[in-house]
């Protein structure tokens, strides 16, 4: 990996509150010190490539102006609790529902088929939706500072997209599986 | 029946060689391992070559030059918190990596302050710190045993009075895997990713148990 | 199980038993003399564990040695579930499988899609765990031969039996796929390949099914017809048409007749009752769940009842209501979805079992857990609730 600009990335916004809080039974979160960022004395606006997995991939991050970093630890503040909770997968989809096959995940219970109401899946998770799709459904409590609140959550399997190398792994283990078979 | 669980989160912790820098929340939407406005929504703390430190609604994300850590307290995302890891993984295939830990931890909601003390008794019975100190309570304890399965590493639990919730017992439980052959080499990602792809359901079912039985210690016997 | 259940078949008695919980289905043959063979898998839903080596293993037979063949029609995972674990078992079992499974384009799908984080296994999990514990016995050096590919007319197994003074001889051989379906079927895993860049999802299976592997069990006698899931085609060198028409290993009639694929019109061939089966043969059909329609339809069930009066079911079709435990659960999801129901409402396992040495077709019939006769049934119970805890 390499980073094609010297310095390092900083963020967009400061956080309000500098201050320290100690919150008990934090599930493993670090303390790091405060990091004094230099005001950078180039353009405002500063993009940084990144290159990773030896170069093949490029990303590229647009940073505003520097802002001076204290680091508070961050209280969490939402908890779900589920109920139940399935993994469902997509068997075909219609035009206002579509069918799916779940698998209890939590709980008792034994597979279900539903049919689900499409407007029941948020916007950018319908491109996902095609038949062998994976999602997970989870109905309990979501509990907020601002109180507690009955939720339905459906959220789609997303997984990166097949690459050339597992294709090619695929095929040859495939190869070697056939070979050992001796099919005749 | 258990006592019932008020708070509870999942994390995962990968220690190995990482670049924060990488780890901005748009890398993660560039990727569709997250959806776009969940990174645009993103907050921010830091990212920069020494540390990436940002939370998305569901997610929290940290990572240095040899931790990379997320974690959820949200139920309903622990398989897609799996997934994410599964995605990072998958495409920085050449990341060496050392150890990896699933972990969970819970909030137990005790029926009442006698329950509650009596985990405390039970993990460390109060009569055998007579003469030691004046009134003595359990703050934290914490126990190593081996792993039940055929990997490497152990699984490691920490039992502390709960911060967040009145009568409440903290337990942690730590499924750590030991991914390298000898401690002086390292693993290629490809052993995370099918411990996490097979051993995933297993893990999180035994964290539960054991968070169960130990919550359980406050039942009169 | 029951306590009739228990009762092992005697060395004389040619056994064959279906199991069906409504998603899934398996079939297991006492071909006599105490050799056995297994065709597909399913899961007991009260144990967890593969019903036909439950089965066998409540009759103490030694599945190491007693089994002769496992057989996996093909890969849905309605027929294959808990096969790995039967492989194992069975150490000294000759493995058949549809030769339309050896090609590359099926092995490469089946090694892409067994890696997937998924919680249920699939189809194709459970056929690379088997292919791969075949590979590791190979290196091992086990005296094992590979996989006997089922293509028509393949005689699969050849065995004699002696009965007192009788030389009693068995054969299994294959009906299909013929050589047509395991190209269509070949082409099919071909375009299921995925591309570089489209999303990971899980493995849809094409239909119909041209992989499927359709046997003919002659046991002295008596011919035991086992229809896996084919189904009719347009095309007369696939399907029902070109066993009809160009199988050579057939001889005789069945007398026993698993239905194919769940009971469906599709599967249905009219030429199949009159022209290989035994008029009135005992026949039986187990359901499938899943999907938008259950199997078999009620009329699919009285065309069968109109066709024996020997049908029977391993479960009921009937799609049955759950009763939530939790409020919350019970109203959000009548919120987010339009329908759903359960896959799985009982278990059931028909049994059929006839002296070998008997010529005439005169199976006696058991039936247990939610198994019932589909001929001359009575009406259909209302439909039940499953308790259904969150």
């Amino acid at each position: 990996m390499s980073i094609s600009e010297s310095g390092p990335i900083v963020a967009e916004t400061a956080p309000a509150d500098a201050t320290m809080s100690t919150s008990g039974n934090k599930a493993e979160f670090l303390t790091l010190e405060a990091i004094l960022a230099k005001p950078n004395s180039e353009s405002a606006n500063r993009t940084q490539v990144v290159h990773f997995n030896g170069g093949s991939d490029t990303f590229a991050v647009r940073h505003p102006r520097p802002y001076l970093i204290p680091l508070p630890r961050r209280l969490v503040r939402e908890y779900f609790i589920a109920l139940q909770k399935w993994e469902g997968y997509v068997t075909e989809v219609g035009q206002d529902t579509f069918h799916a096959r779940l698998i209890p995940l939590l709980g008792e219970g034994s597979d279900l088929e539903a049919e689900i109401w499409i407007e029941e899946i948020d916007g950018e998770d319908r491109t996902l939706l095609q038949p062998g799709a994976i999602f997970y459904w989870s109905i309990g409590y979501l509990d907020r500072p601002s109180g507690r609140q009955r939720t339905s959550i459906i959220r789609f399997q997303r997984l990166p997209v097949w690459t050339k190398r597992e294709l090619e792994a695929a095929r040859a283990e495939a190869a070697k599986l056939k070979e050992l078979l001796d099919v005749n | 029946m258990p006592p019932p669980i008020v708070r509870q989160g999942v994390n995962i912790v990968i220690r190995g060689q990482f670049n924060p820098a990488i780890f901005h929340p748009a890398w993660f939407q560039a990727q569709k391992l997250v959806r776009g406005q969940e990174a645009e929504a993103a907050k921010v703390e830091v990212i920069q070559q020494n540390a990436a430190i940002f939370a998305m609604e569901w997610l929290q994300v940290q990572i240095v030059s040899d931790r990379f850590q997320v974690g959820t307290t949200q139920e309903a995302f622990y398989e897609p918190l799996r997934d994410l890891v599964l995605g990072v993984l998958d495409i920085l295939n050449h990341t060496p990596l050392t150890v990896m830990g699933l972990n969970r931890d819970f909030h137990f909601r005790l029926e009442s302050e006698k329950a509650w003390h009596s985990v405390g008794h039970r993990l460390a019975p109060k009569e055998d710190w007579q003469g030691i100190l004046a009134d003595p309570g359990l703050m934290s304890l914490t126990m190593q045993g081996k792993r039940p399965d055929r990997s490497s590493g152990y699984v490691q639990v920490k039992v502390e009075p709960s911060a967040q919730v009145q009568y409440g017992v903290y337990i942690e439980v730590n499924d750590h895997y030991e991914l390298r052959s000898t401690p002086e080499t390292t693993a290629p990602p490809s052993e995370a990713l099918k411990i996490l792809a097979e051993q995933w359901s297993a893990s999180m079912q035994r964290g539960l148990e054991i968070a169960n039985k130990i919550a359980r210690l406050g039942e009169a016997r | 199980m029951s306590t009739s259940q228990l009762n092992p078949p005697a060395d004389d008695e040619l056994e064959v038993s279906v199991f069906g919980p409504g998603y899934g289905e398996s079939i297991v043959i006492h071909l006599g003399g105490g050799k056995w063979m297994l065709v597909d898998s399913c899961l007991d839903p009260n144990t967890g564990f593969p019903a036909p080596t439950k089965y066998l293993a409540d009759f103490k037979v030694d599945l190491a040695s007693a089994v002769k063949m496992v057989v996996a029609t093909h890969w849905h995972d309605d027929h294959i579930r808990g096969l790995s674990a039967v492989f194992r078992a069975c150490d000294s079992a000759q493995l058949v499988i549809s030769k339309a499974l050896a090609t590359n384009e099926f092995l490469s799908l089946a090694t892409l899609y067994s890696q997937r984080p998924f919680a249920e296994t699939t189809g194709v999990d459970e056929f690379v765990r088997v292919l791969r514990m075949l590979g590791e016995r190979k290196k091992r050096g086990a005296q094992l031969s590979p996989p006997t590919y089922a293509v028509t007319d393949r005689v699969l197994h050849i065995d004699s039996l002696q009965l007192a003074s009788l030389t009693v001889d068995i054969k299994v051989s294959a009906l299909s796929p013929s050589d047509a379906s395991i190209l269509k079927a070949d082409l099919a895993f071909a375009q299921l390949m995925p591309r570089e860049n489209l999303p990971k999802r899980r493995l849809v299976s094409p239909t119909p099914n041209h992989a499927s592997v359709v046997l003919w069990v002659e046991v002295g006698q008596h011919k035991i017809l086992l229809g896996a899931d084919l189904e009719n085609t347009a095309d007369p060198m696939t399907g029902w048409s070109v066993i009809l028409d160009e199988a050579k290993v057939i001889s005789g009639k069945a007398s026993v007749f698993k239905i194919p694929h769940h009971g469906s019109e599709n599967a249905h061939e009219n030429r199949v009752w009159p022209e290989i089966l035994h008029p009135n043969p005992w026949a039986v059909v187990t359901p499938y769940r899943g999907g938008k329609k259950p199997l078999p339809s009620p009329t699919d069930v009285e065309r069968i009842a109109s066709l024996t009066n020997h049908a029977y079911a391993t479960a009921s079709a009937r799609q049955q209501k759950i009763r939530w435990g939790e409020r919350v659960v019970r109203e959000l999801v009548k919120e987010v979805a339009r329908e759903i129901h359960g896959v799985y409402a009982g278990w059931g396992h028909v049994r059929f079992r006839q002296k070998i040495t008997d010529p005439a077709p005169n199976w006696q019939v058991e039936l247990f857990g939610d198994a019932y006769p589909l001929s001359g049934a009575p009406k259909l119970p209302s439909p039940d609730t499953i308790p259904h805890r969150a």
